[in-house]
């Protein structure tokens, strides 16, 4: 794999995996414990 | 041994503007070819983090806020990610074309054993971290809640199935072990492991969170199935019939080429449509009282001409010697074609092409389908003796009407030194470079036992080629 292909890959995968986390991140802090 | 015929003067000038244009239109396939390589791996990293995200935006990071339910956490994420492998291994083998015609077929292959043992150890934590993280929630030990699972858990047992056949699977294609069985067990077993998959299926739809219904993870994880089970069936099954039964191959012809080494040859119907190029291979099943139930790799020796297709083997192993024994008429059904030995293969104008023994067979149909200016090709054959160089006529003639240069190397290597010469030219200072000069700016076709075929590869690379120049198809399975 090119080194560009490999970068955008890398950067497109860092940024799918981020949206997962966004996505999620309600139900994570809803899940923390409250003081 | 020279041959090298003189290229008529007049025809100069409109070969070097055809040979430009040529060289233009090959740099092109190449960079096309790079894309699509690029595009391809880009997806199987985007697949693994479609499969992270789903985990997460379905809240898998509160697994691990608590330190109990970090091997929960980490178990569902290894059974994701192996799951997710395991498809991709199963679509490498599928015998996809564009996955041929990007990465060659022994490559995709290289690759899907590759992921062999990851993939085998990831789907082992799985199971591992599971048993421990929820035995900790249960308050049992993991052997305990692996029983428990099984006598309790919808699907889990037929789970703890699928687990040991793909282990078997997996220690079946270790080479140490596969060397010691025969290719038809090896295969059967390795049929396996779509058994195994299709067992732990269920288990991953009535326990796994991640498939519930109404996510967006339940609908990519059944594409995903759906899409590698669909791929194995139209590409490894239903083409292959299909193909076998409009063509109707049969044997036409079988000639006794050398001692141990026969040609067949086989006709049928509308062979153009099959597009295959010299230097490709099949897996030819023949339809023979002795032969039916194995199909083995073998190259054609020489281009298609639209009517027919010959393949020429040396008498290695009991599935070649009963080739001896195929009578004219006899009905044959093929997989193929595949590999990317050809002039697909190709990132520059020139060539040089290395072949040894048997290995000559695709080197000469290859030679044959190349579209080379005159001098811009160079032949090197090698045999341990005489009759050793098989097709050795018909092949001086194509590089007589290709002007390509012929160099035959006959002779057993010398004693002590790690070459791929023989004796004779090792002693001369012969070399890649002096045998083929115009080699660094030439794509490199080889052809050979493996070991001889590593040490052409690792000349080739002393002297500067890239893998991209470099092709040596190998039949792997």
């Amino acid at each position: 794999m090119r080194a560009r292909s490999a970068f955008l890959a890398g950067v497109g995968s860092a940024a799918i995996v981020a949206i997962g986390w966004q996505a999620g991140v309600g139900t994570l802090v809803s899940s923390l414990p409250q003081s | 041994m020279t041959a090298l015929a003189p290229m008529p003067s007049s025809q100069r000038h409109s070969q070097s503007n055809s040979a430009s244009q040529r060289a233009r239109d090959i740099k092109r396939g190449y960079k096309a070819r790079l894309r699509r390589g690029d595009l391809l791996e880009t997806i199987v990293y985007f697949s693994v983090a479609i499969v992270l995200a789903l985990f997460l935006a379905d809240g898998g990071a509160t697994y691990f806020i608590n330190i109990k339910d970090v091997a929960t956490g980490l178990g569902i994420v290894t059974g994701l990610v192996g799951s997710d492998l395991l498809l991709i291994m199963l679509l490498l083998a599928a015998r996809i074309p564009v996955i041929d015609r990007t990465f060659g077929h022994d490559m995709a292959l290289a690759l899907h054993r590759k992921l062999g043992k990851p993939v085998l150890y990831l789907i082992l934590a799985h199971m591992l971290l599971l048993m421990i993280g929820y035995g900790i929630a249960q308050g049992l030990n993991p052997v305990a809640e692996a029983i428990d699972m099984i006598v309790n858990q919808q699907d889990m047992s037929i789970a703890f199935i699928a687990m040991g056949l793909l282990i078997l699977v997996v220690v079946t294609s270790l080479v140490i072990v596969r060397r010691k069985l025969s290719y038809e067990f090896w295969y059967v077993v390795h049929l396996l492991s779509y058994a195994a998959i299709l067992l732990a299926l269920p288990h991953q739809f009535t326990q796994g969170m991640m498939f519930a219904d109404g996510t967006w993870a339940r609908w990519y994880w059944m594409a995903l199935y759906v899409g590698t089970l669909a791929a194995i069936t139209i590409f490894r099954v239903i083409i292959p019939v299909a193909s076998s039964l409009r063509h109707d191959l049969r044997v036409s012809e079988v000639v006794v080429e050398a001692p141990g080494v026969v040609s067949v040859t086989m006709s049928g119907r509308d062979l153009d449509a099959l597009r295959a190029q010299g230097g490709q291979f099949f897996h030819w099943r023949f339809w023979s009282a002795n032969m039916w139930w194995e199909a083995h790799p073998y190259s054609l020796s020489a281009h298609p001409d639209g009517r027919s297709l010959r393949i020429t083997v040396r008498d290695l192993g009991k599935g070649s010697s009963k080739l001896l024994s195929l009578k004219p008429g006899t009905r044959v059904s093929f997989e193929g074609p595949y590999g990317l030995f050809t002039e697909a293969a190709r990132t520059t104008n020139k060539a040089v092409f290395v072949g040894a023994g048997i290995g000559i067979t695709p080197i000469r149909a290859l030679l044959e389908a190349s579209n080379l200016a005159p001098h811009e090709a160079t032949v090197i054959l090698r045999g341990s003796d005489a009759e050793d160089v098989y097709l050795w006529q018909e092949t001086y003639d194509l590089c007589v009407e290709k002007s390509a240069s012929l160099r035959v190397l006959v002779g057993r290597r010398p004693r002590g030194v790690n070459t791929w010469l023989s004796a004779e030219a090792y002693g001369k200072g012969e070399s890649l470079l002096t045998l083929a000069p115009k080699i660094k700016e030439s794509d490199l076709y080889i052809c050979g036992p493996t070991p001889w075929t590593e040490l052409v590869i690792r000349d080739a690379q002393r002297l500067g080629l890239t893998d991209h120049q470099i092709h040596a198809e190998r039949f792997d399975f």
